[in-house]
């Protein structure tokens, strides 16, 4: 049940009230029926029967009876109803419509003025098993004095029994096309109910993948305040990404400056500049692994617009070598994550690059389905092999540039890491050297 | 050449006013953003050195504004947020050059010096009018491979000279390029310097370095 979907749990729960139902339905149904037409019944043979007592005259000690009854039923043979009238414990008189059926004993009287009516009643008649009696006793005034006659009118239950049927059988095959269309109308019911949850849960998911910032559709009243309460959470997460990132940066300030001072002092010992070089490093790298903001639900950027940026940035930096710094591939690239630390990658190798190369620098970037992939080639002297992998160690420096710190690409590779991306270093078709960058987009 | 140093932290301030003037530069300071575009928009500096972190006023609108006003000053950005985003931003808004802290001074010196030879179209450090060479990292001047032996002032004059060779300097636009803001200017001292480098230059009489142009002021001989 744990795995169930809500529209599986739905639907089931659907079919179980149904089974349930439906023949519960059925059963009182059947059950107010029978009493009705049982009821009905009742009255017709008591309305029979009084017809009898009406029609039945005693002269003296002798009964007499009409040959036709207005009672057309009790006229016929076959039509399954019987007339009986018993006089001094005799069947004195029975119906034309009992011409095919011998009578085996007559049922048991009432007292006078008595009426007694069963409903499934059998053994008197030898060819109807099953059938109605009513059975009524008045007093007739006979020679000397008033003796008792019992009127009896039997009814074979037969018609009865195929009326039920046929009405339970009806009533059946209306209950089951009733629970059809109610399926039918709870499936599609269930259908309307959950598609503003598929639509949250797709925007949800379009949310956490960075295709979108914010909750943006309409939803029911009930889904209003969720919404709203991601969306809240959303913005808060990233107002608290900008303000740490904002703490660091001024924790940087008021570190680096002090140690400007420090550094810039006259006549200070090689050995000091060193290790205030090396506190140097140490902060700039940690406090930029600190700010390093991959989250979950970060929204996609395109990386082509920030790339352009830094190429401009790269072309005023490295004006004096004139460098033709050039981008190629697709015209969108995505990069989920935050677009500073993009920028700090790019801008550390982009930087390098300009630094080594003799004239040309070449940012590629692609995209594929899961994978963004940005290189970079420069025709500078290249890095030797054995260095390459030395290059994204902590604080290595290999290259012989005046400025720099000599972490760039070590702050590169932690960012690098962090977004779960991959990095390779190769010879470029340039000339110089060729990094390479993969992030995922997932 | 002149300077303006934008920068809040008066330590810092005084060590780059200390380093830069010990360099030749004459150097004015600024203490928050609004003072710096002030003086921006006041003076004409061949470099300023603005940092981001300013108060009253960030360095980022320092440098957009001047920009804004068609101030041409070669700006360097100096940054403690050393994130590329910061760079990139400061580079859009006109800078021309960054240097994050700390930074050793030597750094700070070649961009400086990189920058304002840039500015005059130079891309090479060394600058080269016919036997006269101007070494801008050595800070001297070689006639036919001889060095001078020059004052502070007597460089700063030629430095200037040489690295605007197309333009009529006047007198004051040279005092105002290589004094600080708060000197008593006196235009008949550079007549001096203007003379006693002739003699250094040329003592023959042969080269005419530098030409004067009667009530302008002086020119670089563009026949050298």
């Amino acid at each position: 049940m744990i795995n169930l979907s809500l529209r599986l749990r739905s639907t089931l729960l659907a079919l179980i009230a149904l089974t349930i139902f439906i023949p519960v339905t059925v059963f009182t149904l059947d059950k107010a029926f029978i009493e009705s037409l049982t009821q009905a019944k009742h009255n017709e043979l008591k309305l029979m029967n009084l017809a009898l007592v009406s029609a039945f005259e005693l002269n003296g000690d002798i009964p007499y009876m009409p040959e036709l009854l207005y009672e057309e039923q009790l006229n016929l043979p076959d039509s399954g109803y019987i007339g009986l009238i018993v006089f001094r414990n005799k069947i004195v008189w029975k119906s034309a419509s009992s011409l095919h059926n011998d009578l085996i004993a007559s049922p048991p009287p009432p007292a006078v003025g008595d009426e007694n009516f069963i409903t499934d009643d059998s053994g008197a008649i030898d060819n109807i098993d099953h059938y109605f009696t009513y059975a009524f006793t008045a007093e007739f005034a006979a020679e000397r004095n008033f003796e008792p006659v019992h009127f009896y009118i039997l009814n074979d239950r037969q018609e009865f029994e195929n009326e039920r049927t046929a009405f339970v059988n009806n009533l059946w095959r209306w209950m089951l096309l009733l629970s059809a269309a109610l399926m039918v109308l709870l499936i599609v019911g269930i259908n309307v109910v959950l598609s503003p949850v598929r639509g949250l849960i797709k925007e949800i998911s379009l949310t956490a993948s960075g295709q979108q910032r914010h909750l943006t559709r309409h939803y029911p009243q009930e889904f209003t305040a969720l919404k709203h309460s991601i969306n809240r959470l959303l913005d808060s997460e990233e107002e608290q990404r900008s303000r740490y990132k904002n703490s660091l940066d001024d924790l940087a300030h008021s570190l680096k400056t002090p140690l400007a001072v420090a550094m810039g002092t006259d006549g200070l010992p090689a050995e000091t500049q060193e290790a205030l070089g090396q506190i140097h490093n140490i902060i700039q790298r940690q406090l930029k692994r600190a700010a390093a903001s991959k989250s979950g639900w970060q929204a996609t950027i395109d990386a082509v617009p920030l790339t352009e940026k830094l190429l401009n940035a790269m072309s005023k930096v490295h004006q004096d070598k004139q460098l033709k710094l050039f981008r190629t591939g697709s015209p969108t690239c995505k990069f989920k994550g935050d677009e500073t630390d993009l920028m700090e990658m790019l801008g550390n190798i982009l930087d390098n690059a300009c630094k080594a190369a003799n004239s040309q620098v070449r940012i590629t970037l692609q995209q594929a389905e899961k994978w963004s992939y940005i290189v970079i080639d420069d025709d500078g002297p290249g890095i030797p092999n054995h260095l390459k992998s030395q290059l994204l160690a902590r604080g290595a420096r290999l290259d012989t540039y005046v400025e720099g710190q000599g972490i760039g690409m070590a702050v590169v590779a932690d960012l690098i890491a962090i977004y779960e991306g991959r990095l390779e270093i190769k010879d470029s078709e340039l000339g110089g050297a060729q990094i390479s960058l993969s992030f995922p987009l997932t | 050449m002149r300077m303006l140093i934008a920068e809040d932290d008066s330590r810092l301030l005084t060590q780059l006013d200390t380093f830069l003037q010990q360099h030749g530069f004459s150097v004015d300071l600024a203490d928050n953003g609004e003072n710096a575009l002030y003086q921006l928009q006041e003076y004409t500096y061949d470099l300023a050195i603005v940092d981001i972190g300013l108060p009253v006023m960030d360095g980022f609108d320092v440098i957009r504004k001047a920009r804004q006003d068609n101030i041409k000053t070669p700006i360097l950005i100096l940054t403690a947020r050393d994130r590329w985003q910061e760079k990139v931003e400061g580079l859009d808004a006109g800078a021309d050059d960054y240097l994050t802290q700390p930074f050793h001074n030597e750094e700070l010196l070649a961009r400086v010096k990189a920058l304002i030879r840039r500015a005059s179209g130079q891309a090479n450090p060394t600058i080269r009018f016919g036997p006269i060479s101007l070494d801008t990292v050595a800070e001297e001047i070689t006639v036919n491979e001889q060095r001078l032996d020059l004052t502070a002032y007597e460089y700063k004059v030629m430095e200037y000279l040489m690295l605007n060779p197309q333009k009529v300097v006047s007198k004051t636009e040279l005092t105002e390029h290589i004094y600080d803001q708060d000197f008593d200017l006196d235009s008949n001292v550079i007549e001096v310097f203007v003379g006693r480098l002739r003699k250094k230059i040329d003592p023959e009489g042969t080269l005419r370095p530098i030409e004067t142009l009667r009530g302008r002021g002086y020119r670089l001989n563009r026949d050298l």
